[in-house]
């Protein structure tokens, strides 16, 4: 059981879009920065940096996670997945199709974190609600759309079957979970 | 903002951990999921001299179901316990509590148990804790201790964890034939609770109430059990409730800050109260 001093520079190596990559870093460093300046895989945006705005959403492990409340030292041997990896240039998946095609981004400084976590939320429910897209959504800070494009475009994405023209009764009595 | 340097560790058993809180005490300070203590370091409102990660330690992910509880250990993520059906089957209201913890991203770190070490006096799952009268299994290396909700949260983000302790799991009771009610307002959903309800009701055939237990929190300095002993043996009916409502609402204190005034808290939880209570036959989660 090591013990990495404060001010320590370690070497942490993972899996990042397919490929096993690896930097240098002290305990503190998060992840989010560890993937930007040291990977320059700057695809991944921060903005509030206390897990709140949603920016820096990435997949560890398949799962969406804010890579600004995890340190790099933490993901030694993990699987991650960044904007870099939903397609290869100059393919779009699906769902970055569909945020092009219904204007779902307009700065597109929260775009990268959304899709990451989409990604993860389309894959354990492919054919949600309006309602349950809005409560994902609801882990994301878009300051230009006023969201609705961007659920527009989840749903677009999403299975066939699922709802898209808003008028889907709220699943229970907790009403406040609509508003994003 | 960055967090203040510090040392980590990762250990791999319960052995080790225990080995490292003995050595470093108060200095340590323990990450599982990191969704409260990572704005907190971000924030540089604290500062360990060293980060003790429980990720790696063993057989603390479990979530078993014995002795009329739910028992989730260290490691057991929210998004996990949000989306098992067993777990949602035999105790409602954590799947009821948890659809207001974080948000779907937070939550897929974000641990059971670290929500109750944080004890926040706006958090949910205390609430749901000292509502179904749950329990705490602390351990450090020389004994093993159980604490009742009710003694183990002591205030805002202070609770009777000693600094040698982690939290090695939580027991959630289940209560047979149980309706279960939560509602919470926020100003935004997955942010904190201006004021948050949860009740646990039993009905008897003719639907007169025969043990009803209510909390509140977010209005506090910790989640707060409502004596409500003189609304039973009563029907359940829309009198009964707004009657509940109004009784609470003038007997809960309340308090004043930047989020919310005293008389908006009251206002809230009085609210909240006949809207979880409406029809109250009709609804709730249950256990059979």
């Amino acid at each position: 059981m090591k013990i990495t001093g404060s001010h320590e520079e370690i070497t942490v190596s993972f899996i990042l879009n397919g490929q096993t990559v690896s930097g240098r870093c002290t305990p503190r460093t998060h992840l989010a920065d560890f993937l930007r300046h040291q990977l320059h895989a700057t695809g991944t945006h921060v903005g509030c940096e206390h897990g709140i705005c949603g920016a820096c959403t990435i997949l560890v492990d398949g799962k969406a996670c804010r890579s600004c409340l995890l340190y790099a030292i933490q993901v030694e041997g993990r699987s991650l997945t960044t904007v870099e990896g939903l397609s290869a240039a100059p393919d779009l998946s699906p769902l970055q199709k569909a945020f092009k095609e219904h204007f779902a981004l307009q700065c597109g400084f929260c775009t990268p974190g959304i899709l990451m976590s989409a990604t993860d939320f389309l894959a354990a429910n492919p054919a949600p609600t309006e309602a349950e897209v809005r409560d994902m959504l609801g882990g994301h800070l878009c300051r230009c759309t006023g969201y609705t494009s961007i659920v527009a475009a989840i749903l677009a994405a999403a299975a066939p079957a699922a709802p898209s023209d808003g008028s889907e009764p709220p699943t229970d009595d907790h009403s406040q979970a609509a508003i994003v | 903002m960055k967090p203040p340097a510090f040392a980590y560790v990762a250990p791999s058993t319960v052995d080790e951990l225990l080995g490292l809180l003995a050595q470093y005490g108060a200095d340590a300070r323990i990450v599982a999921g990191g969704q409260t203590l990572g704005p907190m370091l971000n924030m540089r409102m604290v500062s360990p001299a060293v980060l003790v990660d429980i990720n790696n330690v063993a057989g603390l992910d479990k979530i078993e179901k014995r002795d009329a509880a739910i028992h989730t250990g260290a490691l057991v993520r929210q998004r996990t316990t949000f989306e098992d059906r067993l777990v949602g089957a035999s105790q409602p209201l954590l799947p009821m509590a948890l659809r207001f913890v974080g948000h779907f991203q937070t939550r897929t770190r974000g641990t059971l148990c670290g929500s109750i070490a944080h004890a926040d006096p706006t958090a949910e799952l205390p609430l749901a804790l000292l509502l179904l009268d749950g329990a705490v299994r602390l351990q450090a290396k020389r004994k093993t201790r159980i604490v009742s909700a009710s003694d183990f949260f002591e205030g805002a983000l202070t609770t009777a964890r000693q600094p040698e302790e982690f939290i090695a799991g939580v027991q959630w009771p289940i209560v047979p034939e149980t309706r279960y009610f939560f509602d919470e307002i926020s100003v935004r959903h997955g942010h904190i609770a201006v004021a948050a309800c949860a009740m646990m009701l039993q009905l008897d055939d003719d639907g007169v109430v025969t043990s009803p237990r209510l909390g509140v929190t977010g209005v506090s300095d910790r989640p707060l059990l409502v004596d409500v002993a003189g609304f039973v043996r009563r029907p359940a009916t829309a009198e009964w409730a707004a009657e509940l409502s109004r009784y609470v609402q003038g007997t809960v204190p309340t308090i004043d800050d930047l989020h919310a005034s005293a008389a908006y808290r009251r206002s809230a939880v009085g609210f909240l109260i006949r809207k979880m209570l409406a029809d109250v036959p009709y609804r709730g989660g249950r256990t059979p």
